[in-house]
């Protein structure tokens, strides 16, 4: 919703002229552009051709330094030869006397400041006479001075290269060497001038390149004999080495640019040659070699730049006049039409301003005559009318009702005054949601309608108020008027619409707020029932014969019943959120728990855990616990639910069963030893009577005798399957997964061969078994025997062993088709030493079945039998999947 | 005394029919010439140890001593213990002869170094030819270096 009326847009005066500006714009960056080509390719090529005379002359002073120590260097030799050819030097020299002939030399030096030394050495090279004198080298071949070698290649006058001096003060020095000639002109001597470089290139420290300039004079190896850097006498370094002088190619006279590399400067470098492979490198700082170009081309790009800058302006400024002129035009020709343009948006503006006011209106009125009423004074000055009306219809009733009505002076609202509906013209048309105009003088006469035509309406319209699809009212409005303008009926139609929707929105929030209150009343006695389910619930959970707790995600309890607390001896304010299961579990207990609960976080299920807690006064209360998690959607874990039963009596009780355990134990040792001693006395004493005295017994007396035998014999039986059965009580339950075939098989294979007919054997699937495999074995040892004894009087007789797995157990059988057994007394079978068969049928002490059944129970299974009478038998047992061991 | 030298087999057996029975299974198998019979374990260490009233007794280790588990006074485990612990009496075989087949009793003397186990039957035949082989047996195995 617009609250602003909205500021009018400037139209843009040039926008017409887009196009043709455009095509000014580009004319006029062509003109500028073709004048900074043009200026920038005088200044490249004036750049060239200034850069150019500057290397020139760069080179030139180069060129004539290198001219001026060719000079030097030849008149070197000059004074050379001039010594050398004396006559009487070379008549000297040719007859050895070195001596004589270095006195010759003796005041030269003074002549020539630049000489360090002279010394004459002979064709080999080996100095034989010096001036100044230096004794130590007097006699030293110097043949491999360059000296020698140069001047020893052709016998010609030779510069040497810079080289170091052998005697104090070991400075670096060049020497000229000329060849002494004989009177055959055969050489034979050479006089050797030892030059100061500090001396001899003195003349160069004159040479002036410009600013930030360096002159070096090379060798022919480019070593450095002159630097003019490097002050007098200071150790030069050796231009070899320099980076810079390698750049330039030995021998050609040259000039060029070059970039220092570590400090990235602009240099001018340059080398001229001079004579015997000696050269001068020049070396200029660029912006002292350049300094008048870079002053000269910065004056002309200044230059360029206010050309530029000048044209820029012209141009601009003939367009801004231009400009002027085409905008006043347009003005003129758009100033009317926004004139009118403002006075729409103005008006537009005033409707938006009174359609949010109503928009207000209905939002923050809640009921639909609020609504109405602080809608139509405003509706009625947007609508300009003397009087319009809210009305509500009441389609059943064939009536109208006032909601709102405003008029010149008057404002009211809220509901009282009712007319028939006919007063809002055609219905249905209104239910179409077409406007309905209405000529008060044309109505039936009535009340209203004198009302009507007293407050000045002649005509008025009702506009239909329609939400949801259902008409609710209409809005009307009249006067004198006998026409409605569009917008008018546009802007009514617009606000009956915004009015219907409030209204039905009013009435619908009324039947919310009713519902809501119902609803809450419901809640209110849901809530209270619930409560008492609660009390009762709490009831039951604390006054259980059992304890229950729950142990929250931080191990501390979160709650626990009063039963539990009184078990321990606690309050539920010590124990909730302060204790935990840690805090109550004996030390023992302890260790237990902590495994555990690791694994029941993540199984979530604990069963029959055996746990001792201590109680508040320090006693040992033993406890049985059940437990499972409760769990969030996401699978983590929130706290457990667990049942507590007080195990001291089971305890008592297991306790007892070990203290009879211990007893049957000691007992069955002593039967072991002490019952089978006198047995065994019976039983060989009566064989030594047998032995030693058959002869006096008579037949009777013997077969008394063996009757005695025979009856110890069995007796020891006896005992020994006690024993066994008794010991099945005792020894720890191994448990590994058995191949329960393989074990039949293996028992089948140890069986002893029976007396009678060999059995059929029929072996069906075993499924395999968890288990003590020893005591199983002894199982299947007991029944299988038992099938092969009973079944030997068969002719054929047969032996079937089968098993299924039936839910959490797996059920074994072994059938036989032997002497079976009466059904009545199949409950004493596995009783110890209970026989349902004589004797003298078949043998056996009665105690075999009783080991099954106990081996069976053991592993927390079960044993039964079925049989008939001369039909056979079958003995059944079941072991539990998990195993002996099962409980979680 | 003199009836103690050259005991080849030392008998240890409270009870006076089993002993009987034990040398006449030991005469059959033509082992009894130097049998000598003690009734309780302290006669026994008295005679293997030559103390009490044994002091006098040659110092000759018998060949073999069959042990009776329980025995009065000193029981056949505490026997053989020192029996087995003394540098001098180590080497002499003992065979535990007893009624009672316990696990218990045939692991700790095993772990005590007994040499054999007889387990006595109620039948005569099979304990007199028990006992007898294992008498045959030892005493063949023991044929001492001197």
């Amino acid at each position: 919703m617009a609250s602003e009326p909205v500021a009018p847009h400037a139209a843009d005066p040039v926008a017409p002229a887009g196009g043709r500006r455009v095509w000014l714009a580009a004319i006029l960056a062509l003109a500028v552009l073709g004048i900074v080509g043009l200026s920038w390719h005088r200044y490249v090529t004036l750049e060239r051709e200034l850069t150019e005379t500057a290397l020139a002359r760069h080179a030139a002073v180069g060129s004539l330094t290198a001219s001026t120590l060719a000079v030097k260097l030849e008149r070197l030799l000059d004074v050379g030869v001039a010594l050398a050819t004396r006559v009487r030097f070379q008549q000297l020299v040719a007859a050895g006397r070195w001596s004589e002939a270095g006195q010759i030399l003796q005041r030269v030096p003074e002549d020539f400041d630049f000489l360090d030394r002279l010394f004459l050495a002979d064709v080999r090279g080996t100095l034989l006479a010096d001036v100044p004198p230096v004794p130590e080298v007097r006699g030293k071949n110097f043949a491999h001075r360059d000296w020698f070698k140069g001047v020893s290649r052709s016998w010609r006058p030779y510069v040497s290269q810079l080289y170091r001096r052998s005697a104090a003060p070991r400075r670096d020095v060049i020497a000229a060497a000329v060849p002494i000639r004989g009177p055959g002109d055969g050489v034979t001597g050479i006089l050797v001038l030892q030059v100061k470089l500090e001396t001899f290139f003195d003349w160069a420290r004159r040479i002036d390149l410009g600013a930030a300039s360096r002159v070096l004079i090379v060798d022919a190896a480019w070593r450095t004999a002159f630097d003019s850097q490097s002050p007098a006498g200071a150790q030069r370094e050796d231009g070899a080495a320099d980076p810079l002088v390698r750049r330039l190619a030995p021998g050609a006279l040259q000039a060029q640019v070059v970039r220092d590399a570590p400090s990235g400067r602009e240099l001018v470098l340059g080398f001229a040659p001079a004579a015997h492979g000696w050269g001068v490198v020049t070396l200029q700082d660029g912006a002292s070699a350049f300094a008048a170009r870079d002053a000269l081309l910065r004056q002309m790009l200044l230059d360029g730049a206010m050309i530029v800058l000048f044209a820029i302006a012209a141009i601009v400024l003939a367009t801004t006049v231009v400009m002027q002129r085409r905008r006043e035009e347009v003005n003129r020709a758009h100033r009317a039409e926004l004139e009118r343009a403002q006075e729409a948006l103005a008006r537009q503006a005033e409707r938006l301003q009174i359609m949010h006011e109503i928009d207000r209106a209905i939002i923050a009125a809640a009921a639909p005559q609020a609504i109405a009423g602080a809608v139509i004074r405003p509706l009625r000055e947007l609508l300009g009318v003397p009087r319009a009306i809210v009305n509500l219809f009441d389609l059943a009733a064939g009536e109208v009702e006032w909601l709102a009505a405003a008029g010149r002076r008057r404002t009211r609202s809220g509901p009282g005054v009712r007319y028939s509906i006919r007063l809002m013209g055609d219905v249905e048309a209104l239910k179409r949601g077409e406007p309905q105009v209405i000529d008060t003088q044309s109505l039936p006469p009535g009340p209203e309608v004198v009302a009507l035509l007293a407050s000045g309406v002649k005509v008025y319209m009702a506009v239909p108020m329609i939400a949801g699809g259902e008409l609710i009212g209409a809005l009307s409005f009249g006067g004198e008027q006998e026409s409605f303008p569009k917008e008018q009926v546009l802007i009514a139609q617009e606000v009956a619409t915004q009015l219907a929707i409030a209204i039905a929105q009013a009435r619908l929030l009324e039947r919310v707020k009713r519902n809501a209150e119902e609803l809450e009343i419901r809640v209110r006695e849901r809530t209270s029932a619930l409560e008492a389910l609660n009390r009762e619930l709490d009831d039951l959970y604390d006054n259980a014969p059992c304890g229950y707790h729950s142990v929250g995600e931080n191990g501390l309890f979160v709650r626990m019943n009063q039963t539990e607390l009184n078990w321990l001896g606690y309050t539920r304010d010590e124990v909730i959120g302060k204790m935990g299961p840690a805090d109550l579990h004996t030390p023992a207990s302890l260790e237990i728990f902590k495994r555990r609960f690791k694994v029941f976080r993540e199984t979530g299920v604990a069963k029959d855990v055996e746990y001792e807690f201590r109680r508040k006064d320090g006693s040992v209360l033993p406890v049985v616990l059940n437990a499972t998690a409760v769990r969030d959607r996401d699978g983590n874990f929130l706290m457990s639910r667990s049942t507590i039963f007080d195990n001291t009596d089971r305890k008592r009780a297991a306790e007892q069963l070990e203290a009879a355990n211990k007893e049957l134990e000691s007992f069955s040792y002593s039967v072991s030893h002490d019952l089978r001693s006198p047995l065994r006395a019976i039983d060989g004493f009566s064989r030594i009577v047998l032995e030693d005295y058959a002869a006096r017994l008579d037949a009777e007396g013997r077969r008394l005798l063996g009757v005695i035998r025979d009856n110890s014999r069995k007796m020891g039986e006896l005992i020994d399957d006690l024993l066994e059965y008794s010991r099945l009580g005792r020894k720890p339950l191994a448990s590994a997964e058995i191949d329960m075939k393989r074990l039949v098989e293996e028992v089948l294979g140890e069986l002893p061969a029976s007396s009678g007919s060999s059995p059929r054997l029929e072996l069906g699937a075993l499924p395999p078994a968890r288990g003590d495999a020893t005591l199983l074995k002894q199982a299947w040892t007991n029944l299988l025997a038992n099938a092969v004894k009973f079944s030997s009087k068969r002719e054929q007789p047969v032996i079937a062993v089968s098993g299924h797995e039936n839910g959490a157990q797996c059920v074994y059988c072994v059938k036989d088709n032997g002497a079976g057994f009466d059904m009545r007394y199949r409950e004493k079978l596995f009783n110890v030493f209970q026989r349902l068969h004589r004797e003298d049928e078949f043998e056996g002490t009665g105690v075999g079945l009783a080991i099954v059944q106990r081996v069976i129970a053991r592993h927390g299974g079960r044993v039964w039998a079925e049989g008939k009478v001369d039909a056979g038998a079958g003995f059944y047992f079941s072991l539990p999947k998990e195993g002996p061991d099962g409980k979680i | 005394m003199e009836k103690f030298e050259n005991v080849d087999i030392l008998l240890v057996e409270d009870n006076p029919a089993d002993a009987e029975l034990a040398m006449r299974a030991l005469r059959k198998g033509k082992l009894a010439n130097h049998v000598t019979w003690v009734k309780d374990g302290e006669e026994a260490l008295e005679f293997v140890f030559r103390n009490g009233a044994y002091a006098g007794r040659p110092e000759q280790n018998p060949k073999l001593i069959l042990l009776d588990l329980k025995l009065p006074k000193v029981d056949g485990i505490e026997v053989l213990r020192r029996i087995k612990a003394d540098e001098r009496t180590r080497v002499i075989p003992v065979v535990m002869v007893t009624s009672s087949a316990e696990g218990r009793d045939i692991t700790e003397t095993y772990k005590l170094g007994v040499n054999s186990y007889i387990v006595k039957p109620v039948e005569f035949e099979q304990f007199s030819e028990t006992v007898a082989e294992a008498g045959f047996y030892w005493m063949l195995m023991n044929k001492a270096p001197e």
